[in-house]
C-alpha cells in the first residue's frame, strides 16, 4: 500500500461553463465548494478540493478556469515548436509559460496549463449538449501536449439535447477511447464508482488508491443512510410516545396547540439534522419538488388538508378527527368522550384501543384525582411524519450537490403504512412507554427502546428501497 | 493492514473507557457541538471495521475526556469506589473477627462444637443459599447485598469532592446507565464485590479462630438431650469427610463418645486438637472455599462480560460522528484569479467603407444549415467559421476587401467565450456595418443564453441594435438595398 505517498493530482479542465466546479461539488458532496453560475468564466482561479479518506489525502482535485481561446493559444504554442519541441511536445507548452502571452491575454489559460503540467491526470469536462467544435479539438490538442493521461468526462448526458454519441465518436477519432459519462446534476447510479475505476485504469500505479476511494464511498453512503433512518426512528418514537399533559378539561384546545408546536419543532429538528447529514443547507432544497420551501415542509402537519394532499386515507374515528381538529388522541382523562369529539380529538381504533384500555382506566382515576388529562397525536400524524421524511431521505440520497434544478419524486402515501405490520407493533410499543420520548426530558434508556429503534430502522430501510426516482 | 488508531492503548479498563465514551457522547449531544478530533488521535481509516471504529471512538472519547473534565470526574468516582470498598472491607474484618470472638465469649473454657459452627458460618450459609437460589432463578434482584451497599456508598461518596463539576457528575451517572445498557456487566461487578467482601469476613473469622485456638485452651463438647450417641458419630463423619481429605484431623469414635455431654475441662489435648482441627476444617470447607469458588467464577464472568462491552454504533450520535470523520475537505485556493482585463473592442460602425454583404455561420452545429437554401441562393454564400484556419481565412479575405454589411450568426446554446468575442472584435474592423444574430438550436429554455450573449456583446462595444434575436429581421436587414 502506498500509504503516506503524495495524493494523486487531478486537474479538472475544460471549456468555459461546462460544469467543472459542479462536478467537484458533486464528487466532494459539498454544496459550498467554489462558485457556480449559469454564466461562463465563473471560476477564474485554481481551487483545491482534497479527498481525504481516513485522514489521508488520496486525491487532490484542482478546479481550473475554463479554457476560452484555445484556437489562438494552440497557434501560439505551435509557433513555439521546433525540432527539439517536436520530440517532447510538453517543451513548447513550457516555453509558452515563459512568454508575454502567459502573463497577458492568456493568463487564465496559463494557470490551467501550469496545473496540468503538475498533475497526474486530467479530467476534461465536456458539456455533452454542445456540438463538437474545432475549439474543443484544439483544447484537447493542447492537453495532449501536457503529457498526462486525459479522461474526457461527458457532463449533462441526462439532458435531452445531449450529443453523447457524437462526442464519443469525435473523441475516438482523437484516439481517446476511455470516456466516462457523468451527469453532475443527476448522476446515474454507480456513475461515481465508474469514474474512479476509469481513472484507475489510466493510472495503474494508483489503482489501489482509487479502490480505497470507492470503498469509502460505499461506507459513507451506508453510514449516512443508517444515521438518517435512525433520526426518523427517533422522531417517530419521540412523537408516538409523547404524552402531553393538560391541567384541566378547559385547557385541552390550548394544550393541543402547545402539543402541535412541540411536534412541529421535533419534525423540523429532524429535517435540519437530515439536511446537515447529507451536506445540504436549508436553502438548497428550495427548488426541489418535494413540497418544501427553505427546508421547511410547506403543508402544516396538523392541517387536515395535508392528509388529503398526501393521499392518506384513514377510516373511522380518525377520519372524523381529520374533518375537525386533527389527529389528537385524547387519553381519556377527566374529560368526557363528548368533549373529546367536540374538539376533534380522535380515539385510535383497533388493537390500540384494547391496548390502552387499562392505561386509560388508570389515567381516568388519576385524572379524577389530579385533574390532569393527557393528549397525544394519532396515527395519521405519524403517517405524515414517516412518509414525508422517508421521501426527504430518498431525495437527499439521490440529489447531487451540483443540482440547481428540480428533482421529481412523487409521494406515495402507501409506501409504509404506520397502521400495518411490524411498524404498527413498534409504534404501539412506543406508545405504551411515555418515558421513551425525548421531547420533554431525557428519555429513559432501555433495551426495549433500542429494540424498537432497530426494528423501525429496518422498516425504513426496506421502505426506502421501494422508492423509485 | 495496520490501523494506527489501535496502536496506542487507553490507560483505562474496558468498562471505564466505554463509560467515559458514553458520557463524553452525552456531553457533546447536550451542548450540540461535536468537538474537533483530539490532537494525538490519528484520523479514522475508511477501511476500519466495526472493532477498529470502536477503538477509535474510545480513544477519541479519552482524548476529549482529558480536557473536558469527565475523565477527572471518572477518576474521582473510581477513587471513591475504592474508598467505599476499603470501608466495607474494614467492616467485614471487624464482623468476621467479632463473629469468632462472640463464639468464644463467656467465662467457661468449653465450646459446644455444633453451636460454634452455626455461630461461625450460619449467616454466611444462609446468604450463600439465598444467592444460589436467586442466581438459579436468573433474578437480577439479588446480585449481592454487600455489592449493592458498596455501589450506593461509592455513589454517595463520589458526590463530595471539591474539584467536581456538578454537571460532569450528573452526566457521568447517565453515562453509566448507557454504558451498561443491557449488559450483564453490572450484575457480575456487584457479585464480585459481594463475594470478595464475604471472603474477607470469612477469612478474618478463620484467622481470629486460629489466633484464639493458638493462644487459649478450650475443651470441646457435644450436648444432647434426645439424640443417640451414634447420631453424633455419623454427623461428625459426614461433616468431616471433606475436611479430612484436605488433611484436617477428624475426631475418632472414642473422642466423640467422650465429648458427648461431658465436661470440656477434663478433655485430653489430643482430643482438643482434633476438635479444633475439625472446626477449622469445616469453616474452610463449608464457608471459605465455596465463597472463593464463587468469587473466582464471578471474576471470570466479569472478564467475559467486560470483553463484550461496546459502544452501540447504530446510535445516531455515533453514526453522525463517523460520517463526519469520513467526510472530505475542500476549498483551498491554489492559484488566485488573474486581474480582469478589459475585453477587446469592436470597431464603431461606418468607420470603414466596404462593399457587398457577407454571412458568417459562427460555430454552428455541423452540418450547418444556415440561413437555409432559399436565403443562401438569394444572398451571398455563407462562410462557415469553426476552425482556426477558417477564422484566419475569413479574416484575411475581409482585410483585403471590407464589406458593407456583415451578419454573424451565433448559437446561444453555447457560452460566449473570450476567443469568440475577440474574433468578432477582429472582423468588425473590416465591415461598414455589423449585426449579430443569435440563434437557438437547443430545445431547453435553460440553455438559452441569449441574455449572456447580449451582455458579452455589449461589453465589447456593440450597440443594442446590432444584436438581433429574430433571424428573419436579420436576414431582411442584410438583403435590403439601402
Amino acid at each position: 500500500m502506498t500509504r503516506g505517498a503524495a495524493a494523486i493530482q487531478v486537474a479538472v479542465v475544460g471549456h468555459t461553463n461546462t460544469g467543472k466546479t459542479s462536478l467537484l461539488r458533486t464528487l466532494m458532496r459539498d454544496v459550498s465548494f467554489g462558485e457556480v453560475s449559469a454564466r461562463p468564466s465563473t471560476t477564474r482561479h485554481v481551487e483545491l478540493a482534497r479527498m481525504d479518506v481516513g485522514g489521508e489525502a488520496l486525491v487532490e482535485f484542482y478546479d481550473t478556469p475554463g479554457m476560452e481561446d484555445s484556437i489562438s493559444l494552440l497557434k501560439i504554442i505551435s509557433d513555439l515548436e521546433d525540432e527539439q519541441a517536436r520530440k517532447d511536445p510538453s517543451e513548447a507548452v513550457r516555453r509558452f509559460l515563459d512568454t508575454e502571452h502567459a502573463r497577458g491575454l492568456f493568463e487564465q489559460e496559463a494557470k490551467v496549463i501550469r496545473q496540468l503540467l503538475s498533475s497526474d491526470v486530467a479530467l476534461y469536462v465536456i458539456d455533452a449538449r454542445d456540438p463538437v467544435l474545432a475549439k474543443h479539438r484544439d483544447e484537447l490538442s493542447i492537453l495532449a501536449r501536457c503529457a498526462i493521461p486525459i479522461l474526457p468526462l461527458l457532463n449533462f448526458v441526462a439532458d435531452k439535447d445531449s450529443k453523447e454519441a457524437q462526442w464519443r465518436e469525435a473523441l475516438a477519432k482523437l484516439n481517446m477511447h476511455a470516456v466516462v459519462s457523468f451527469d453532475t446534476v443527476a448522476p446515474a447510479a454507480g456513475a461515481e464508482q465508474l469514474l474512479y475505476s476509469k481513472m484507475a485504469t489510466l493510472m495503474d500505479a494508483h489503482a489501489s488508491r482509487f479502490e480505497r476511494i470507492q470503498q469509502n464511498l460505499d461506507a459513507q453512503a451506508k453510514a449516512r443512510r443508517e444515521a438518517a433512518v435512525d433520526l426518523l426512528a427517533r422522531l417517530l418514537v419521540d412523537v408516538a410516545a409523547y404524552p402531553y399533559a393538560v391541567n384541566s378539561n378547559d385547557d385541552v384546545p390550548e394544550g393541543m396547540e402547545r402539543l402541535y408546536n412541540k411536534i412541529r419543532k421535533a419534525e423540523q429538528f429532524c429535517v435540519d439534522r437530515l439536511l446537515s447529514l447529507y451536506g445540504f443547507n436549508r436553502s438548497d432544497l428550495l427548488a426541489s419538488e418535494l413540497p418544501m420551501s427553505d427546508g421547511v415542509w410547506e403543508d402544516d402537519l396538523f392541517d387536515p388538508a395535508t392528509l388529503t394532499s398526501m393521499g392518506i386515507k384513514f377510516s373511522g374515528g380518525a377520519a372524523a378527527g381529520a374533518a375537525t381538529g386533527l389527529g389528537v388522541d385524547l387519553i381519556l382523562g377527566g374529560t368526557t368522550l363528548g368533549t373529546a369529539a367536540a374538539i376533534g380529538a380522535v380515539i385510535g381504533g383497533g388493537t390500540q384501543t384494547l391496548r390502552y384500555f387499562g392505561r386509560r382506566m388508570g389515567d381516568k382515576i388519576g385524572a379524577l384525582v389530579t385533574g390532569v388529562s393527557r393528549i397525544r397525536v394519532g396515527d395519521e400524524i405519524l403517517q405524515i411524519l414517516v412518509t414525508r421524511q422517508l421521501y426527504l431521505i430518498k431525495l437527499l440520497e439521490l440529489r447531487a450537490h451540483a443540482s440547481q434544478e428540480k428533482m421529481t419524486l412523487t409521494i406515495d402515501a402507501q409506501l409504509l403504512d404506520v397502521r400495518r405490520g411490524e411498524l404498527a407493533k413498534l409504534i404501539a410499543t412506543a406508545r405504551t412507554n411515555p418515558e421513551w420520548s425525548s421531547i420533554e426530558k431525557e428519555p429513559h434508556w432501555s433495551d426495549a427502546r433500542q429494540r424498537v429503534f432497530a426494528g423501525m430502522r429496518q422498516e425504513f430501510i426496506a421502505a426506502l428501497a421501494q422508492v423509485k426516482a | 493492514m495496520t490501523f494506527p488508531e489501535s496502536s496506542k492503548k487507553i490507560p483505562l479498563s474496558r468498562f471505564a473507557a466505554v463509560w467515559l465514551a458514553e458520557s463524553v457522547g452525552l456531553l457533546e449531544q447536550e451542548s450540540g457541538l461535536t468537538s474537533p478530533r483530539p490532537a494525538d488521535l490519528p484520523p479514522l481509516s475508511a477501511q476500519a471495521d466495526e472493532a477498529h471504529k470502536q477503538i477509535w471512538l474510545l480513544r477519541r472519547a479519552y482524548g476529549l475526556g482529558l480536557h473536558n473534565g469527565l475523565l477527572g470526574a471518572l477518576e474521582i468516582w473510581y477513587s471513591r469506589a475504592r474508598v467505599a470498598f476499603l470501608l466495607l472491607a474494614v467492616l467485614a474484618i471487624l464482623s468476621g473477627v467479632t463473629a469468632t470472638l462472640s463464639v468464644f465469649a463467656g467465662p467457661e473454657r468449653q465450646l459446644n462444637v455444633f453451636w460454634a459452627l452455626i455461630g461461625l458460618i450460619g449467616v454466611h450459609f444462609v446468604s450463600l443459599l439465598a444467592w444460589c437460589v436467586a442466581a438459579l432463578l436468573g433474578s437480577n434482584a439479588n446480585a449481592g447485598f454487600f455489592g449493592r451497599v458498596w455501589y450506593l456508598l461509592a455513589q454517595y461518596l463520589s458526590r463530595f469532592h471539591d474539584g467536581l463539576d456538578k454537571t460532569n457528575h450528573t452526566i457521568l451517572q447517565r453515562g453509566l446507565t448507557q454504558a451498561l445498557g443491557d449488559s450483564q456487566f453490572a450484575k457480575w461487578r456487584i457479585r464480585v464485590t459481594s463475594h470478595s467482601l464475604w471472603l474477607i469476613v470469612l477469612s478474618s473469622s478463620v484467622i481470629a479462630l486460629l489466633l484464639v485456638l493458638s493462644l487459649q485452651s478450650y475443651g470441646f463438647v457435644l450436648e444432647t438431650t434426645i439424640l443417640p450417641p451414634q447420631a453424633f458419630v455419623s454427623a461428625v463423619h459426614f461433616l468431616g469427610a471433606v475436611p479430612s481429605l484436605l488433611g484436617f484431623i477428624v475426631p475418632d469414635e472414642t473422642m466423640i463418645a467422650a465429648a458427648i455431654n461431658s465436661e470440656g475441662i477434663s478433655q485430653d489435648s489430643a482430643s482438643r486438637r482434633a476438635w479444633a482441627s475439625l472446626l477449622c476444617g469445616m469453616l474452610m470447607v463449608y464457608a471459605v472455599l465455596p465463597r472463593l469458588g464463587f468469587y473466582v467464577y464471578a471474576r471470570l464472568r466479569l472478564v467475559q462480560e467486560s470483553a463484550k462491552l461496546q459502544l452501540d454504533l447504530t446510535k445516531q450520535y455515533y453514526g453522525e460522528l463517523l460520517c463526519a470523520e469520513l467526510a472530505q475537505r475542500t476549498g483551498i485556493v491554489k492559484d488566485p484569479a488573474p486581474v480582469l482585463r478589459a475585453p477587446p473592442q469592436v470597431q464603431k460602425q461606418f468607420k470603414v467603407k466596404g462593399a457587398g454583404i457577407r454571412l458568417i455561420a459562427f460555430e454552428l452545429a455541423a452540418p450547418v444549415q444556415w440561413p437555409g437554401q432559399q436565403w443562401s441562393q438569394l444572398l451571398a454564400a455563407t462562410d462557415i467559421v469553426d476552425t482556426g484556419q477558417q477564422r484566419q481565412q475569413v479574416l484575411d479575405s475581409l482585410s483585403t476587401q471590407a464589406v458593407a454589411k456583415l451578419l454573424i450568426a451565433c448559437d446561444v446554446s453555447l457560452s460566449p467565450d473570450r476567443g469568440s468575442l475577440r474574433w468578432i472584435a477582429d472582423v468588425s474592423h473590416h465591415a461598414e456595418q455589423l449585426r449579430i444574430v443569435l440563434l437557438s438550436a437547443a430545445s431547453s429554455e435553460s440553455r438559452n443564453r441569449s441574455d449572456i450573449w447580449k451582455e458579452s456583446l455589449l461589453s465589447i462595444g456593440l450597440e443594442q441594435t446590432q444584436v438581433m434575436t429574430d433571424e428573419l429581421i436579420a436576414l431582411q436587414w442584410v438583403s435590403a438595398n439601402d
